[in-house]
């Protein structure tokens, strides 16, 4: 068996491929911001807002406001374990935030856990598609 | 016959295996899954209906056309959720899902289109098999 690859197709697919992929690469960076751990910090927390979602309070939205301008969804599981007025520091990639100076551990919420192999399944689904798409088999 | 298990093979099969990604490691968050599944249909019903249409009135390739609507097709994501599906905010993570649905459907219209030239049987399997996505999207992202 050997396989053809078809012109027409082939810098569409891979567009459309390197769109999926970006997309992966999204969900896995936005999902891993909100449990802090990927960000340095040292601010002051101004301002924290809980909004419902369609499953409350799986999706509840937590966003903090912090000194230095940023506002940022963080995930629930951290949320409530400051408040307003706290004062916030860590190094980027560190998994110790301190509040006030005492130290906070941080993890990986189950978003950020559970999307990196749904998105590894993902990718690789779209990459079996896209070599379906520029490519044919002939027999 | 033929056309209809390349249908699967391409279209239905890889949506099946993303969304049970979605739903064995993030079965808490039904509306990812959901979103995925509501952007395959969405953006497969236009693309169905945009397939037939240029197969019916010209011989032009397929490629750059199902690329244009599926960027359409994101786009009109971006647009509802930022409006009528909006609630606690635009969420950038259910955004990525429901493109990455739409980015599925236009590789699997391609991959389908250069076995089976598309045709009003793939047109029409392509529109029940969006409202199905559509419906299950649906019930999984609000209810």
């Amino acid at each position: 068996m050997r396989f053809f690859s078809s012109r027409e197709n082939l810098l569409p697919a891979a567009l459309l491929l390197a769109i999926g992929i970006a997309l992966v690469a999204f969900n896995l960076i936005v999902t891993a911001r909100r449990s802090l751990i990927p960000l340095a910090l040292d601010a002051e927390v101004i301002d924290i807002d809980i909004r419902r979602e369609k499953h409350p309070p799986l999706d509840d939205v937590h966003l903090v406001t912090f000194s230095d301008g940023r506002t940022m969804q963080v995930d629930r599981e951290i949320a409530g374990k400051f408040i307003v007025g706290d004062q916030l520091r860590k190094r980027r990639s560190e998994t110790t935030l301190l509040v006030n100076d005492r130290p906070l551990a941080l993890a990986w919420s189950a978003d950020a856990q559970g999307m990196s192999p749904a998105m590894r399944v993902a990718a690789i689904a779209l990459a079996g598609v896209a070599v379906m798409a520029a490519s044919s088999r002939i027999a | 016959m033929r056309g209809i298990a390349t249908f699967a093979a391409f279209l239905i099969v890889p949506a099946l295996a993303i969304a049970f990604g979605y739903g064995i490691w993030l079965g808490h968050r039904t509306d990812y899954v959901g979103h995925f599944l509501a952007g395959a249909g969405g953006a497969l019903a236009l693309l169905s209906i945009a397939a037939f249409a240029i197969r019916l009135s010209s011989g032009i390739a397929l490629g750059w056309p199902v690329v244009g609507i599926c960027l359409v097709a994101i786009a009109l994501g971006a647009v509802t959720e930022a409006t009528i599906f909006r609630n606690a905010k635009f969420d950038e993570v259910d955004f990525a899902n429901q493109s990455l649905g739409a980015v599925l459907a236009g590789l699997g219209v391609l991959a389908i289109d250069l076995r089976e030239r598309w045709n009003l049987g793939l047109t029409a399997l392509g529109l029940a098999a969006s409202v199905v996505l559509l419906a299950t999207g649906w019930h999984y992202a609000f209810l």
